[in-house]
Parts: structure tokens; sequence; C-alpha cells
């Protein structure tokens, strides 16, 4: 029953779901915007796990004294001195949002800045023309770099014209062949699961 | 009565129900079924485990950064069971840093049954399966930071990723990290491509589940899979071919 329940619960949703969406029926459309809105209140609910999570995980670290175990301590004290400050002075209080505009965001924006860099070290792996599939993309990537900016141009005009036949149509077909297989497989899996035939996420015999 | 525009998904959906359920009843009667052919990102799994247990060091398994309500959670999660039951098999340390918190104790528990599945239970650490951010760039410093202390062997990223999946490939290329990933977010599917020596693209990570766990019931939905995206392509096809001689009648079907 611990794994037949869950089970018959996830086909009944399932189908549930599928019908309200597809069926022009008064009766079935308000289901997907219910199961929706009971969706959303499981996850309201579950951050709570991720708060407990985050507490076991550096409180166990701070009791230990483990390496760095200061950090471990700092976040503690940031994660419940935050939701106390939410809690008692709203989301609306002036120390509430200067912290998240002032300290969060630039501290996020300075870890998405290193992306460039990043994009750099994977860009000269992957453009190292070691085979034939390799230097095409190097080819490719110079055109469509080249292209994008107004040296192109002034090189020639069919580079920019090169650059966006790569982008509008072998790029664009190769996404699309992707999202295509990857929509089947999801509805397959869908399926599967609706079916009771997916259940090795649910438990192991 | 069908919905606008739904008429083309919903035969095909019944199409594709009615073709997995004949193929796992074929399958379960010891008929023939077409076979499943190989995936490499998915045979180096045990390549990364076995690594992580010469070395002495843990894998990292990142689930994405979806949530509950996208299929690419659900084709994630058969193969971290898959590979936390080979960890525990192996005595190795399985670390699952999750970014959702809804994800995280469904990760949890998968985790968990596999040690106990591999009667392991007692090598369990709950600390390992560990929430780190919901905002994906906290989410990926974190994953980061245990990737540099942990000296992780492996790193094997499956599920949903946004920006932030070349930031983790890189880090773990840094790092010396065996990886392989595995996502049908298309703008991602390239950062992958260049920086994990292994990359399932799109469908394959749903096939990911029937190819690890081998049986009538999974190897049927694969099957149909195969079937689904040949049927796709010949529609393509047949569209394109009669768009070109001014013929919409497809085209108007599918907007039905």
């Amino acid at each position: 029953m611990k794994r037949e329940g869950p089970i018959a619960l996830l086909m009944i949703s399932g189908v549930l779901y599928i019908v309200s969406v597809m069926l022009a029926s008064p009766v079935m459309e308000p289901v997907a915007a219910t199961l929706d809105d009971w969706y959303k209140i499981v996850v309201g609910f579950i951050n709570l796990v991720g708060i407990i999570s985050l507490t076991q995980v550096n409180g166990r670290a701070v009791l230990r004294k483990s390496s760095g175990w200061f950090y471990n301590a700092l976040l503690i004290v940031v994660l419940y001195g935050y939701i106390i400050l939410g809690l008692v002075g709203g989301v609306g209080n002036v120390a509430f949002t200067r912290i998240y505009d002032n300290i969060l965001t630039p501290i996020l924006m300075t870890i998405f800045s290193t992306l460039t860099f990043w994009i750099g070290s994977a860009a000269y792996r992957a453009f190292r023309a070691k085979n034939l599939d390799a230097a095409i993309l190097l080819v490719a990537g110079i055109v469509v770099m080249i292209g994008r900016v107004t040296l192109g141009s002034a090189i020639s005009p069919a580079i920019p014209k090169a650059a966006e036949w790569i982008l509008n149509f072998p790029t664009v077909a190769g996404m699309r062949a992707i999202e295509m297989g990857a929509a089947i497989g999801g509805i397959v899996l869908a399926l599967r699961m609706i079916t009771g035939l997916e259940r090795s996420f649910m438990s192991n015999d | 009565m069908i919905k606008e525009g739904m008429l083309l998904t919903f035969i095909l959906e019944v199409l594709m129900g009615i073709a997995l359920l004949v193929l796992v009843s074929r399958a379960r009667a010891g008929k023939k079924i077409p076979v499943i052919h190989e995936i490499a990102g998915l045979t180096a799994l045990q390549e990364a485990v076995g690594r992580a247990t010469e070395m002495g060091t843990p894998i990292m398994f990142v689930p994405g950064k979806g949530d509950l309500a996208d299929a690419q959670t659900y084709a994630a999660l058969p193969v971290l069971d898959y590979v936390a039951k080979s960890c525990a098999e192996y005595d190795t340390r399985i670390i699952v840093p999750t970014g959702v918190a809804v994800v995280h104790p469904v990760a949890d528990a998968v985790t968990r049954q596999a040690f106990q599945a591999a009667g392991k239970g007692d090598s369990y650490r709950e600390t390992d399966v560990r929430f780190i951010n919901e905002q994906n760039w906290a989410w990926a410093a974190g994953i980061t930071g245990i990737m540099e202390r942990e000296k992780v062997a492996a790193q094997i990223l499956f599920g949903a990723f946004w920006a932030e999946s070349l930031f983790l490939a890189e880090s773990g290329n840094r790092a010396g990290a065996m990886q392989i990933a595995g996502t049908a977010s298309t703008s991602q599917i390239p950062f992958f491509v260049a920086a994990c020596d292994y990359t399932l693209i799109g469908q394959e990570i749903f096939a990911a589940s029937a190819y690890l766990n081998p049986e009538p019931s999974t190897t049927g939905g694969l099957v149909v899979q195969d079937w689904g995206k040949m049927l796709g392509l010949a529609l393509v096809i047949l569209g394109a071919i009669l768009a070109t001689f001014g013929n919409n009648t497809l085209a108007e079907f599918m907007l039905k």
C-alpha cells in the first residue's frame, strides 16, 4: 500500500490533468488550475524542508568545528536573521530590501560575470580542430562571430549573410529536432508514469 | 470536444499510449521487441563510479534546477537511483546538492532507498543530500565549493539546467572530475558538449531509465519513443513536400 497508494494517486491526477488540458469542457477545465494550485501549496510547505536541510548540514559543521565552520555559522545567522527580519518588518521594510539589493544581488552578479571566462575556456576546447566535426564547428563559429560585428560587413557583405544563414537554418533545424525528440521522450515518460510502468524513482523493490 | 490546437497532440498521445501497452504486454509475454541501441553516456556511469571508488573520493550527482513539474527532473531521478545503488555497492560516497526545495525530499528518498536496496542503509549520510539554495547562482557557487573541498572524482549533471550549466561543467573540468551530463534544455546542450566527457542530448535522458533498468515495462517505452520520433520525422518530410507544392492540408490539420 505504501507504494500502490502514491502510484494510484499519480495515475488518477495524471489522467485528470491531461483530460482537463485537452477537453473543452466546463466541468473539466478548472481541474488543471486546481491541481496547479495544490502543487503551489505543497511547494510552499516544502520550502521548510530546504531550511531544515541547511540547518542540519551547517549546524553539524559548526558543532563539530569542521574546517571553515565560521562560514557555516555565518550562513545560519544570515538565514534565520533574514527570515526574522522579513517576518517582523515585512518584506517591504528598508533593511530587508537593502540587504537584498545591495548585498545579495551584487554577489550573485559577480558569480554570473565569471561566466564570461568560462565561455572562453570552453570555447577554446570546443574549437580545437582535432577532427572534421570540430573543424566545421570552428569555421561556423568564426563566421558567426565575425558576421555579428561590424568587422564582418567591412571585410565582405557576404559574411553577415552567411552568419544569419547558419543561425536561421542549420542551427534552428538542429535545435528543433532536439526539441521534438525531447517532447516525444517527455510524452512517453508521462505515459509510463501515468500507466504505473515507471516507478523506479518512487521506491526500490 | 477537443480544444483548438490539441487534436494532433491528443491523437499522438492515444497512439503512443496504445503502442506502449501493446509492446509492454508483448515483452512481458516473452515475445520479441526491437533491440535498444547503446548510449555511451549511460554506459560511462559505471566508469564514473569506478573512478571515484579507485580514487577514494566522492561522486557528485546534480539533479538539475527543474522542479517536480518538469519532466527532466523525473528523467534524472532513476539515474540518481542507479548511481546511488552503484555507489552503495562499492562503498563510495555520493553527494547530491539540490537547488529546488520540492525536489530535495524526493532526491533524499531516492538516494536513501538506493542505499537500503543495496543492503547498505547504514552507510547513507543524510547530510550528503543537501539543499543549497533556490537561487541558481548561489546554488552553482555552493556546488563549486563542494567540488573543490571534497575533490570529487566525477560529476554527473542530469536534468533541467539554465545559465549555470557552463559554470558547473567548467568548474568540474577545472577540478579534474570526469563529467557526464544529460539535459533536454536545448540552449545548454552546447555548453555540456564543450565541457563534459559525455553528454546525453534531448530525448536520450528520457530513455535513461529504460536503459538502466532493462525490464519489459521500460524497454517497451523506449521503442515507442523511437517510433514517435520516426512518426515526427515522417510528418516533417510530408509537411515540407506538401507546403512546397502549396498544399497546407497537413499544417491546417495540426492547428485543429
